[in-house]
């Protein structure tokens, strides 16, 4: 086990190397001149040749790599150029902001998703699995920013029940105000994942209810909910560990729409904004950020699955 | 001995999209305490549903509709329980427990072998939860797996199939259940496998008194090991009788039928199947006359007026549902014989030899890790040596994983040997490159073990059998082609109209016959046949088994016919190849072979294969095999068979013996028989 995280470890450095270097060349050859970006258009061409020089652009590709890379290393990521700030110091003021939504989402829609998907496949063909299963399916394919919208439209303007608008910590607003903040996006950012997880659930019980053993499990007249638990539901989780790590890799990507709707300084906006106004030292900082997040995501997915399924390690093992 | 489970007049219906199907139209069988109870019958005949109702097991479109169940003769018809409730539970694995066919999939992947015991255990006996683990770890030494303590905590997959079973049967009986149901409980598994388990269960219900229901399409296993049996066909119990009684003097026309498709070991050398023609009616189909009138061929016209023909007594626990009497169907026999009055094809074996094979050797490198390197090789067969004559078939046995497939590739050169020879017509072709292999390709051709999926479901039935024509150009115009096309499906006895069907509107038998044409599209001198008929139904069988026999004898094909039903090898090779673990253990005529088995291994597999007889099972002697198939990646050093050997010595288990002739033509490859 230790093996082969230290294995998968050195696999993921592989990866985020990669998407280091290539992430690097791409903004390079984006069109737009840093050199106008810092310091406006009207430039006379000595503080033009001052800029370029500060920026190190007279220096050759290879070379700026090997010194950002030396830097990143230390955690300096440069200076943004629209905000005039570290890049560092602006990204760190809004993980907490997009981490914490995100693993709230999660809390919200694993076991929901869950049960719902559970309730489905136990009774499957009747009424309650035919509602439960069409609004997963309609809510699965709605688009987050879509959802917003409406949230924004209905509660928000209209019947003015929410704020529209902002995040802030409980400590700054009170608790009351915090909660308020967070239903909408929480609606937005959960709806998809409880419909996704309802689906896979199904599914995977569907696949396994229909198995042998279960047979077996029945068989030997055990009560059933120790079919339910010990054998169906044990084998139908290794699917939904899948879609678990898809979602938490996708975290970052996944809150852009969402922040940006109800304008909450997190992740997502930050992307956004920086690529607009390409602002290469934030987009290189995040996208290297994101590849990490997306790399342990799917460590920890293939863990659990060795957790869940002791047939993935005995694999491995007989392999040695 | 008192009745202990009582299944009255059962009828079970399947709900499907549109309709529903009665599988079972009235089934009717009872168990004794202790006793052992075979259910035999063909696919679909309904011996499953049949079981799996009586505990109400089925899946949730099935339903018993009508029938009683009753246990120890209370009155109480256990049917009326709520299919999940207290007291069913009590009886499912409690009372009755179940095993089935397919040891691979039955026991739950990701909990550990041992849980799923103990979980039985806590549930009916009421122990805590250690006491539980100390009685599990003492039921599966009970069923004798080695080390139970350590292995308690693996899982499933890290069991051979014999041995899965095996923790299947620990399961079920560390409920102290009264009956324990076996449902094709050994039909995946090689002939020792199965002999060892049904030794064991035979065994186990001496001890523990639990009677057994042995469900199988088998009938060597029921005469071997049943006291009573029952016949299924189309949903219908059609005779029960004690085991003499059902093989001596079967009085339904479906069981004379049965027994007159199979072979046994022990016929003799003339021995003529004779088939079942046609299919058993499906459920939907199934008529309200007798549902066997379509195949019967001791049928009076007055049958089909008749309604379905009831269960009577004709002898002391002698049951029939046959509307014709004792004397009527003795008559109706010997018109039969007379009419049949077959014998077998004439064979034309001739001294040219079709092929040779020397000291073929066959490895496969094994790689690891992220960049595939090669780790290590193991060798799949190595020197094999034999040769087959034009007319000739040369039957290849051995259990799975002994390189029979491996065998049959390097032959069709599929696989490039590592050494030795392979000579067709006394030109060497285990070398050959692809190009210089095309000219000897139509000289030889495969037909396949499965018959559902070695056709290509997109192709229509003479597309199949006529795309070898097609790929090596041998049809010069369209007319040519469709005309072969056609003659080669009256060859193996189908319609020309029905080329441009699919091949999912065959069934089995027909398929294989669409493969046969297809492999004799060439006119090819050699057919390897893998598992030809391991895949069909006993009546089916023997049509295909006799097809390729008339084959044979009026195209002068040379077989190499590879199967593990040694029966079935018997009786259609005119010699015998045992292989184990790679090698070949013995080689000679079959009737010498059966008759005479020199090789230790051979014997032991011999004894393994129930005959078809329960008089000459009698006294029969069981040489049981010691452990289980080692893997061809740790085969002895020596004599492959070294380790499960009683004859072995020091000298077997580090020499490997050669083959030798031992007399007349019987080669065998023990010292035993020289250096001694």
């Amino acid at each position: 086990m230790g093996k082969y995280i230290i294995k998968r470890i050195l696999q993921m450095l592989v990866v985020v190397i990669l998407v280091a270097v290539v992430t690097f060349f791409l903004t390079d050859m984006l069109p737009s001149d840093p050199v106008y970006l810092i310091g406006g258009d009207e430039l006379t061409t000595e503080e033009y040749d001052y800029i370029y020089h500060q920026l190190g652009l007279d220096k050759p590709l290879a070379e700026r790599f090997v010194i950002w890379a030396r830097n990143a290393l230390h955690g300096d990521f440069g200076r943004s150029y629209t905000y005039h700030k570290d890049v560092w110091e602006l990204i760190s003021a809004r993980i907490p902001v997009t981490l914490y939504l995100s693993i709230l989402s999660l809390i919200i829609s694993v076991p929901l998703g869950v049960l719902f998907g559970m309730i489905t496949a136990l009774k499957r063909g009747t009424k309650t699995d035919s509602i439960i299963t069409l609004l997963a399916n309609v809510c699965s394919c709605l688009p987050q920013f879509w959802i917003g919208i409406c949230l924004l439209v209905v509660f928000g303007l209209k019947l003015r029940l929410l704020p529209s608008v902002g995040f802030h910590w409980p400590g700054e607003v009170g608790i009351v105000q915090h909660i308020k903040e967070l239903i909408m996006p929480l609606i937005c950012l959960s709806l998809g994942g409880v419909a996704s997880f309802t689906r896979q659930t199904r599914s995977s019980m569907l696949e396994v209810i229909r198995q042998d053993f279960v047979r077996t499990a029945h068989s030997k007249g055990i009560k059933e909910r120790f079919v339910t638990f010990r054998h169906i539901m044990r084998n139908g989780l290794i699917p939904i560990i899948t879609i678990l790590g898809n979602r938490l890799a996708y975290m970052i990507g996944g809150s852009m729409f969402v922040e940006n709707v109800f304008s909450i300084p997190g992740m997502g906006t930050l992307m956004v904004k920086s690529v607009s106004c390409s602002d290469i030292p934030t987009i290189q900082a995040l996208v290297l950020l994101t590849t990490m997040v997306s790399c342990m995501a799917y460590l920890l997915t293939d863990i659990l699955y060795v957790i869940v399924d002791p047939r993935i390690s005995l694999t491995s093992d007989s392999k040695k | 001995m008192s009745l202990l489970l009582d299944i009255n007049n059962i009828e079970t219906c399947f709900r499907t999209e549109d309709r529903v199907l009665k599988i079972l139209d009235g089934v009717t069988i009872q168990v004794k305490k202790g006793e052992i109870v075979g259910l035999v019958g063909e696919s679909g005949s309904g011996k499953s549903v049949t079981m799996m109702s009586s505990i109400q097991l089925l899946s949730n479109s099935g339903k018993v509709t009508s029938g009683r169940v009753e246990l120890d003769e209370n009155g109480k018809n256990i049917l009326e329980y709520k299919k999940n409730s207290d007291d069913m539970r009590k009886i499912r694995g409690g009372r009755i427990g179940m095993i089935f066919q397919e040891p691979m999939t039955s026991l739950n992947p990701v909990m550990p072998i041992g849980r799923q015991i103990q979980e039985t255990i806590m549930e009916h006996i009421g122990l805590n939860k250690e006491e539980a683990k100390a009685r599990a770890i003492e039921m599966m030494k009970l069923v004798n797996i080695p080390d139970a303590e350590e292995r308690y905590d693996n899982y499933a997959q890290q069991f051979s199939g014999g041995m899965r079973q095996r923790i299947m049967i620990a399961m079920v009986l560390a409920a102290e259940p009264d009956v324990l149901i076996a449902d094709e409980a050994t039909t995946a598994l090689d002939v020792t496998t199965q002999a060892q388990l049904l030794e064991m269960i035979k065994e186990l219900s001496v001890k523990t008194g639990v009677a057994v229901v042995l469900v199988t399409h088998n009938l060597g296993i029921v005469a071997r090991y049943a006291d009573r049996i029952y016949v299924m066909y189309s949903g219908n119990v059609v005779e029960t009788a004690d085991t003499l009684t059902i093989f001596k003097d079967p009085q339904h026309p479906y069981t004379r039928g049965l027994l007159n498709a199979i072979p046994r070991l022990t016929d003799p050398e003339d021995r003529v199947l004779t088939p079942i023609d046609g299919l058993p009616p499906t459920p939907l189909a199934r008529p309200t006359y007798c549902p066997f009138y379509e195949r019967c061929n001791y049928c009076v016209p007055d049958c089909a007026e008749k309604p379905k023909p009831q269960l009577a007594e004709i002898g002391q626990g002698h049951f029939v549902a046959c509307h014709l009497g004792r004397a009527e169907k003795d008559e109706k026999a010997k018109e039969i014989a007379l009419k049949e009055g077959r014998s077998r094809p004439e064979k034309h074996i001739s001294d040219e030899i079709c092929l040779n094979v020397e000291n073929v050797k066959k490895s496969f490198d094994i790689y690891k890790g992220l960049m595939q390197r090669k780790v290590g090789s193991f060798n799949a067969i190595e020197d094999i040596s034999f040769n087959v004559r034009r007319g000739e078939t040369l039957g290849i046995v051995g259990e799975s994983g002994c390189g029979k497939t491996t065998l049959a590739r390097c032959i069709l050169r599929m696989y490039k040997p590592d050494g030795g020879k392979i000579e067709l017509f006394g030109k060497d072709i285990a070398s050959l490159g692809r190009s210089e292999m095309k000219p000897f390709r139509s000289q030889m051709s495969m037909v396949f073990q499965d018959p559902f999926s070695s056709l290509n479901p997109r192709m229509t039935a003479g597309d199949i059998v006529g795309q070898p024509l097609r790929i090596q150009k041998m049809t010069s115009s369209r007319a040519e082609y469709e005309k072969r096309v056609d003659e080669l499906f009256r060859t193996v006895g189908m319609d020309p109209n029905q080329k441009d069907r699919y091949p999912h509107e065959f069934s089995g038998g027909q398929r294989q016959r669409l493969g046969i044409a297809r492999a004799l599209a060439l006119k090819p001198n050699l057919l390897i046949l893998d598992e030809p008929i391991s895949a069909l139904d006993v009546s089916i069988q023997a049509q295909v088994i006799n097809l390729l026999e008339e084959l044979q004898s009026s195209m002068g094909l040379a077989y190499l016919f590879i199967a593990h039903d040694l029966a079935v090898v018997k009786h259609i090779s005119d010699r015998i190849l045992v292989m184990y673990l790679g090698r070949v253990m013995e080689i000679a005529d079959s009737s010498e072979l059966y008759e005479n088995p020199l090789h230790p291994y051979t014997k032991a597999l011999l004894s393994s294969v129930p005959l078809v007889d329960p008089e000459k099972e009698i006294g029969r002697e069981y040489i049981p095999m010691k452990g289980e198939v080692p893997s061809v990646m740790n085969r002895p050093k020596g004599c492959p068979f070294s380790d499960r050997c009683d004859h072995a010595t020091e000298k077997c288990r580090s020499t490997i013996p050669e083959l030798k002739d031992a007399g007349n033509g019987h080669m065998v490859s023990c010292f035993l028989y020289y250096e001694r």
